[in-house]
């Protein structure tokens, strides 16, 4: 427990730090929102200082981190120029769309990827070994975005998908049912090109780490007293194996947030990705600053998380913790 | 074969081709017509240089390696009939213990786990039997009950090595292969060791093949020593007459290696 507790309050220094460096980074970058502002010869120089004094911006940095603190601290994280709007909510609305694509692309490439994995350590000189060798080269050579285009030309010119969006127009104010199987509908794409690009490493650790530990020793030894394969595979050398997926596991749950970014912006998926984007360009800085807390937070989270599994999953770091 | 003899190998032939689909490899010949028989509550040693061929012969013997040629008989079976893959059943009365025995310990397992698995492939036995067996044989190799909860981790060497006896043993095998499972330990441990399962045979009367590369630890329990080399059984004789009158060149080599004075004890048949 006072391993946990120590983790915890190393997140929160993380957190801390990126948020600091954030504010460093983004006030070193050039120009600014009102920068852009001035540029429009409509509008007078007084009114853009005085809309500088309204957001703060006029103050040193220092002054706008704690400010920014706490505003973060009652849950706004800050204001956006853009949105005339505190950060916090506009983020949420994102994020709970980018959440649903990324947690079920998550959830689809481990459903394939375990068992895939699985199979072709237990049998690495099979078929299916070498057909999942030569997918996921191919796979890791393709770049996401070649991939979103090009299901997105497949389903522009087949038809057979939505390209792009979360709901049709046509299905606005329909039964909860029909909404979902609308959303069903635009999440395959999307999906499709997050689970492809993620399969390849998932599968490879997966079959790494079964092929470890079927090379092992123990399992070797086990053998060799006559225990059946399949007591082998699922009571030696899953549990010896889990170790490797977990902290990768801890990973994919950390990266939820910002795995889908670009998968997003070229679908026009309405979650983080193209607000994100738009901030950036807008040098709206808080909604920045935001989402960049925003996904560290996951990440801490997603590790925190990955330890306390392997702290579950493996007894010999329980029986040391004790002693 | 001979009926007295608990089990005969004729004729034993491995060859390692490791191929991939694309292309074939150069082939290694393993065993090289290897013939071996072991007595009843008997020792054999099987003595060589590292990569003779010896580990390979273990392999086959208990199963983990198919053989391209050649007869394995035991107990009046042929364990290679033609044709047809060999079954589990028979590993029962065949066990092997390995050299790393730390390494051969699945370090997420308790003690009375790692016994017990052999006894779950017979399934006969229920598990209030499986664990009374359990703690009888961590008796019988000397090991306190009270540790059957602990892990392989938090045993000493020689410790562990009692565990991998005892896995070997829950079985009640009739040959016990022995491949370097002495070397690396403590002398005072290889001691413990040699003790016990010499104390075994006398109970039991438990055959062991014993595997080393060591010919001054296999004099000192081995009935009978054969000497290997190149995959080839170059020398099979009484441990007198291997000291006394060695045959093969290889054979002269291994005694020469010997310390002076301990292959003096040795040949005066300590």
């Amino acid at each position: 427990m006072r391993y946990l507790g120590l983790r915890f309050l190393q997140s929160i220094f993380v957190l801390l730090g990126v948020s600091l460096l954030s504010f460093v980074f983004l006030e070193l970058a050039p120009g600014n929102f009102f920068d852009e502002i001035r540029l429009n010869p409509q509008i007078s120089g007084a009114t853009v200082a005085s809309l500088k004094k309204q957001y703060g911006m006029d103050q040193p940095l220092p002054v706008r981190y704690f400010r920014w603190l706490d505003s973060a601290a009652k849950g706004k994280l800050g204001f956006s120029f853009a949105y005339n709007a505190p950060v916090a909510p506009l983020l949420w609305a994102r994020a709970r769309n980018t959440l649903l694509l990324t947690a079920s692309a998550t959830l689809f490439a481990w459903l394939v990827a375990l068992p895939l994995g699985i199979l072709s350590a237990a049998r690495r000189h099979g078929w299916i070994s070498h057909a999942c060798e030569l997918f996921t080269s191919a796979l890791l050579a393709t770049p996401d975005l070649l991939l979103a285009l090009g299901f997105l030309f497949l389903a522009v010119h087949t038809r057979w998908f939505h390209a792009g969006g979360m709901f049709s127009r046509e299905s606005a104010g329909e039964g909860t049912w029909a909404l979902s199987k609308d959303l069903a509908a635009h999440l395959v794409l999307p999906v499709a090109v997050l689970v492809l690009g993620s399969l390849p490493i998932l599968l490879r650790h997966t079959r790494a780490a079964v092929l470890e530990a079927l090379d092992s020793p123990y399992v070797r030894a086990a053998r060799g007293h006559g225990i059946s394969p399949w007591r082998i595979l699922f009571r030696h050398s899953l549990p010896a194996a889990i170790n490797p997926l977990v902290s990768l596991f801890g990973f994919s749950l950390g990266s939820l947030l910002s795995a889908s970014l670009l998968t997003e912006v070229v679908m026009s998926w309405p979650g983080l990705g193209p607000l994100l984007l738009e901030a950036v360009l807008a040098r709206d800085i808080y909604v920045v600053i935001g989402a960049v807390v925003f996904s560290t937070v996951f990440l801490v989270f997603g590790t925190l998380l990955a330890d306390f599994l392997l702290f579950a999953a493996d007894p010999r770091i329980r029986t040391e913790g004790v002693a | 074969m001979t009926p007295e003899l608990l089990m005969q190998v004729r004729g034993l032939r491995k060859v390692y081709a490791p191929s991939h689909w694309w292309r074939k490899r150069l082939q290694f010949l393993a065993l090289d017509h290897v013939d071996l028989a072991i007595q009843p509550g008997q020792t054999l040693a099987l003595v060589g240089e590292s990569g003779c061929g010896k580990t390979t012969l273990a392999m086959c013997l208990v199963g983990l390696e198919q053989p391209d040629a050649g007869e394995i008989w035991f107990e009046g079976k042929n364990l290679l009939p033609e044709g047809r893959r060999r079954k589990a059943g028979v590993r029962c009365e065949i066990q092997l213990m390995f050299q790393d025995s730390a390494g051969a310990l699945n370090p997420r397992m308790s003690a009375a786990q790692i016994i017990e698995e052999p006894l779950l492939i017979r399934q006969q036995a229920s598990s209030k039997e499986r664990s009374e067996l359990v703690l009888e044989i961590m008796a019988q190799v000397g090991l306190s009950p009270t540790w059957k909860d602990r892990r392989p981790h938090q045993f000493s060497g020689g410790q562990r090595q009692r565990l991998a006896i005892a896995r070997a043993l829950v079985l009640k095998p009739k040959l016990l292969i022995l491949d370097e499972a002495l070397t690396g330990l403590d002398l005072s441990i290889q001691g413990q060791i040699v003790n016990l399962l010499l104390d075994l045979q006398a109970s039991d009367g438990l055959s062991y093949l014993y595997i080393s590369h060591n010919l001054e630890l296999a004099g000192q329990i081995a009935d009978e020593i054969a000497v290997m080399s190149g995959g080839r059984i170059v020398e099979c004789t009484s441990r007198s007459e291997l000291y006394t009158r060695p045959h093969h060149p290889h054979t002269l080599a291994l005694l020469a290696s010997l310390p002076p004075k301990l292959a003096y004890s040795a040949h005066s048949g300590g």
